[in-house]
């Protein structure tokens, strides 16, 4: 071939090498980037037909196509940050993010903070998304953004839960005698118990209410169970009490094992004043020779109080902390992934778009197949190397520097051949 | 690996140092702190390197609970050691000097003086000043008695103040601990309040701690009582401003169900308000009812007995009551008698008696004189007091002695069983401290800090901070000189 067709040639060379250099000047300037994936250059052959003949060959001057990858799936490294906001993905998932107009991306940079409507935006501006648990436990829309909703924790103020379930398990002592007074049931200022629990229950409106749980043996093996509103309780003793019990039940023990028998009640509900039905589970109720000892004393329910921080768990379900330490589950964070993440396409605020070649987008929630785990109080750096993007420029400014020379070569050559003719 | 993640790993790792550091620093600043439980900083992997967590030394929750019983025995003991030795001096004397045993003493020997020679005029007065002097006793000593009861009531109502007081502190550490644990907040620094605030607790009332999820913490009376669940109980009491005798004091109600006192020298009582309760309504009411006896003994060994032999009944003599002129019925306890004692004022010359009934008999009428001529030394009936004063009298058993015996020795008995019950109450409050103080050792040995091992670590540390610093020192050279091949 000719001379000229040489110096084509290592101009794109040339071309592809600053190609390389602006990949490796770009991943340097994001090398702290959070959710920055690295880019990296791959070169093929472009070749121009030569002659081919019986007695000579002739070389076909081809060039370079130069071929620009992004290793989205290549994880990169944790960093722990105090911010509870803050998330990072191990694994393949992405976060679903809204842009200021509405429209959903796919990112990794997860250092979310709540904006002044309380959604969680990120450093690029990027609302997270997630599936409202108000009505109940969800199920991820498997292809599509269907379902999303932008995360905002402003609107559930005070929320208040009424109890509706318990468990109180104790041992009631087997050498009680039977008592001859009247039974707390029959409501009396000379009515006598054996033992007595209190517990906090929770009305409609949150408000805490205590309930007087009283004991007392009426036959071997017999435990009358009186439950009362401790509201209406006579100043001191306790009785008589201004209405009649919530409940009474007869506990029905077997006295060779010292645990309820099969027919006994086990467990005993009432409804609270102004609250829900409560049913307080005694099944694991024991009547052994040993003192009254109350094992396990437990009621749902929550008082109202303001939300006064936010939790995110592994699994991505977004609880919200209450001011008397109760927790409620308001969103559940979903992760995205697709086929081939490295395909797909990059835009400003390290987002990526569905590509081409990348597959369609499914959801799911961490933890579940490839989806990968949220890291809570965690960044995702990014995954450039500074060491071996500063060994790619070397090589990408002696590659440069090469061919440069074979073209000053070409044009040198043309020059002697220029100055054939004088 | 890369570099890079060199870099990162070694900043990380110097994160962690000064983390553990700050761990070690704390623990030698609250060396001295008895509440405190030594925090140990440990090195937890996680995804991507690894990150210091905070742990709180634990402590056997056996070795816990026995020592918290141990506590609450042991104040109980002490408070009862010690307000015995109170009540004994304040009833007896020091060395029972001004004891109804001895002032009893005192006039059965001037008794017998005055029988020996009874015409002498100075020995009967010695002997009327001598029983004068035992009803003060008996008197003073009910007194006492009553101002103790009263006094427990004044340190019940303080001590029920206070028990609501902490566990309203209770109440706030406990949500910082359960708010904490929830949101996984570093709790330590509350949880050690919270343990403090229950050994506070304990010592007023014994408590079973149970522990319900996010480490929220429930109290249970031993006696069944719900003392704090979500929210502190009431603890309500009703103190009874004057005792007397025949006054019973108000109970304690936790949550609405009454705190029962021990019983005892070595006390069966857990906790200050048991005991208080033991020493107000046991203890008191039991050295009532031996005064009651012995003053119930005095008017019915010293009754004017019939002179006629016409069965007319004995009535009251020298020592009378409100009751009289009839005697208290033999052999049964009348409460309150020790207070209401006193000299009657027909023999009393300073209230317009005549002393000379004490040699003759007859303040209830002439059928009750032995000495109708008015002999000056006529003395039978002067020996028949001092031979009934060594007489047996049959005691009521719901005294802390009963049974028949002399008056004289039913005193000396008193005392000696007063003086029983506070060498066997002194004695187990030594054994309960010394149980008490050795469980709290051995929880020391497994909580506490020790200063030696915080140094060995702090020198580790040291070593391991170095090395990463080294780590970084170097990735940054390697850094530089590629750096350098930039040219």
């Amino acid at each position: 071939m000719s001379l000229y067709g040489m110096m084509r040639t290592s101009v794109s060379g040339m071309q592809a090498q600053a190609n390389r250099l602006s990949a490796v000047a770009d991943n340097i300037a994001n090398s702290d980037t959070t959710g920055y994936k690295a880019y990296s250059t791959h070169f093929s052959q472009l070749v121009t037909p030569g002659v081919q003949s019986e007695n000579s060959a002739q070389v076909g001057s081809g060039g370079v196509l130069t071929d620009l990858r992004q290793s989205v799936s290549k994880q990169g490294t944790l960093e722990y940050t105090t911010s509870v906001t803050d998330l990072a993905i191990n694994g393949n998932g992405f976060f679903v993010v809204n842009d200021p107009s509405g429209s959903p991306y796919l990112t990794r940079a997860g250092s979310f903070v709540p904006d002044s409507e309380g959604r969680l935006v990120n450093s690029a501006g990027m609302a997270l998304t997630g599936y409202s648990l108000e009505n109940g436990p969800v199920s991820a829309v498997a292809n599509g953004f269907g379902g999303l909703e932008e995360v905002s924790i402003v609107e559930f103020d005070l929320i208040a839960t009424a109890s509706t379930q318990g468990t109180f398990t104790a041992n009631l002592p087997s050498v009680t005698v039977p008592t001859t007074a009247p039974l707390p049931s029959a409501n009396l200022a000379t009515s006598e118990f054996d033992h007595k629990t209190s517990l906090v229950v929770y009305d409609n409106l949150g408000d805490e209410q205590l309930v007087d749980m009283y004991f007392t043996n009426t036959a071997t093996g017999d435990w009358e169970v009186t439950v009362y509103d401790q509201a209406d309780a006579s100043v001191g003793t306790g009785f008589p009490y201004a209405n009649p019990a919530l409940a009474t039940e007869t506990l029905n023990f077997d006295i060779t094992t010292g645990s309820l028998t099969g027919a006994s009640t086990n467990a005993v509900s009432f409804t609270i004043p102004n609250g829900a039905a409560t049913t307080i589970d005694m099944a694991g109720m024991s009547q052994l020779a040993a003192d009254y000892t109350v094992l396990e004393a437990e009621v749902n329910g929550n008082p109202p109080s303001p939300i006064t921080g936010i939790d995110i768990g592994s699994d991505g379900i977004l609880h919200a902390r209450y001011g008397d330490g109760s927790f409620r589950a308001l969103y559940q964070i979903p992760l995205a992934s697709v086929t081939s993440p490295d395909q797909l396409t990059a835009q400003t605020g390290s987002i990526f778009l569905e590509g081409q070649d990348s597959g369609s987008v499914q959801i799911g929630f961490p933890g579940n197949g490839s989806f990968g785990n949220i890291v809570p109080s965690a960044l995702e750096q990014s995954n450039v190397d500074l060491a071996s993007e500063l060994t790619t420029m070397i090589q990408s400014q002696r590659s440069y520097t090469a061919n440069s020379k074979a073209f000053q070569t070409g044009s040198d050559l043309l020059d002697v051949l220029v100055n054939l003719k004088r | 690996m890369s570099l890079t993640s060199a870099l990162q790993i070694a900043q990380n790792s110097l994160l962690n140092v000064t983390r553990q550091t700050s761990v070690v620093s704390r623990n030698v600043t609250d060396a001295g702190n008895a509440d405190y439980t030594r925090r140990q900083g440990v090195v937890e992997s996680s995804n991507l390197g690894s990150r210091v967590v905070v742990v709180r030394s634990g402590v056997d929750s056996q070795l816990n609970a026995a020592s918290l019983d141990a506590l609450s025995e042991s104040s109980a003991q002490a408070l009862i050691s010690n307000r015995l030795d109170q009540l004994s001096i304040s009833i007896n004397g020091l060395d029972g000097s001004t004891s109804p045993a001895q002032g009893l003493t005192a006039l059965h020997n001037s008794l017998q003086a005055y029988s020996v020679d009874p015409s002498n005029s100075l020995l009967a007065e010695s002997a009327l000043q001598n029983a004068k002097d035992l009803v003060t006793s008996l008197n003073s000593a009910n007194g006492s008695i009553q101002t103790f009861r009263t006094s427990m009531d004044v340190e019940l109502k303080n001590e029920v103040a206070k028990l609501n007081q902490l566990l309203e502190e209770f109440h706030q550490v406990n949500s910082d601990v359960t708010n904490g644990t929830r949101s996984g907040r570093d709790v330590n620094d509350a949880l050690d309040q919270r343990d403090a605030l229950l050994r506070q607790i304990t010592e007023i009332v014994p408590v079973n701690v149970m522990t319900r999820e996010g480490n929220d913490a429930v109290l249970v009376t031993k006696g069944g009582a719900t003392l704090f669940e979500t929210v502190p109980r009431n603890v309500t009491f009703d103190p009874v401003s004057i005792y007397n005798a025949t006054t019973t004091g108000n109970p304690i109600r936790i949550d609405g169900v009454p705190v029962l006192g021990g019983s005892g020298a070595n006390t069966s009582a857990g906790g200050t308000l048991s005991a208080m309760v033991q020493l107000r309504d046991d203890s008191g009411a039991t050295i009532q009812s031996e005064l009651d006896e012995i003053a119930r003994g005095l008017i019915t060994t010293f009754a004017e007995t019939d002179a006629t032999n016409s069965a007319l009944p004995p009535l009251a003599g020298l020592f009378t009551y409100s009751g009289a002129p009839t005697i208290p019925a033999a052999g049964v306890l009348q409460t309150g008698l020790a207070a209401d004692i006193s000299i009657n004022a027909q023999y009393d010359p300073a209230q317009g008696g005549n002393i000379n009934l004490m040699r003759d008999g007859g303040a209830n009428g002439a059928a009750y004189n032995h000495n109708p001529t008015g002999a000056a030394s006529y003395s039978d009936h002067l020996i028949s007091l001092v031979q009934s004063l060594d007489g047996t009298t049959a005691f009521d058993g719901q005294s802390g002695i009963g049974g028949s015996m002399s008056l004289l020795s039913y005193a000396t008995q008193s005392i000696g069983w007063l003086d029983g019950q506070r060498s066997e109450a002194s004695q187990a409050a030594a054994t309960k401290e010394a149980l008490h103080v050795r469980l709290a050792e051995k929880i020391s040995n497994q909580t506490g800090v020790n200063i030696d091992e915080e140094m060995a670590l702090l020198l580790q540390l040291e070593h391991s901070y170095e090395a990463s610093a080294r780590v970084i020192s170097t990735v940054d050279e390697m850094l530089a000189t590629l750096m350098s091949v930039v040219r």
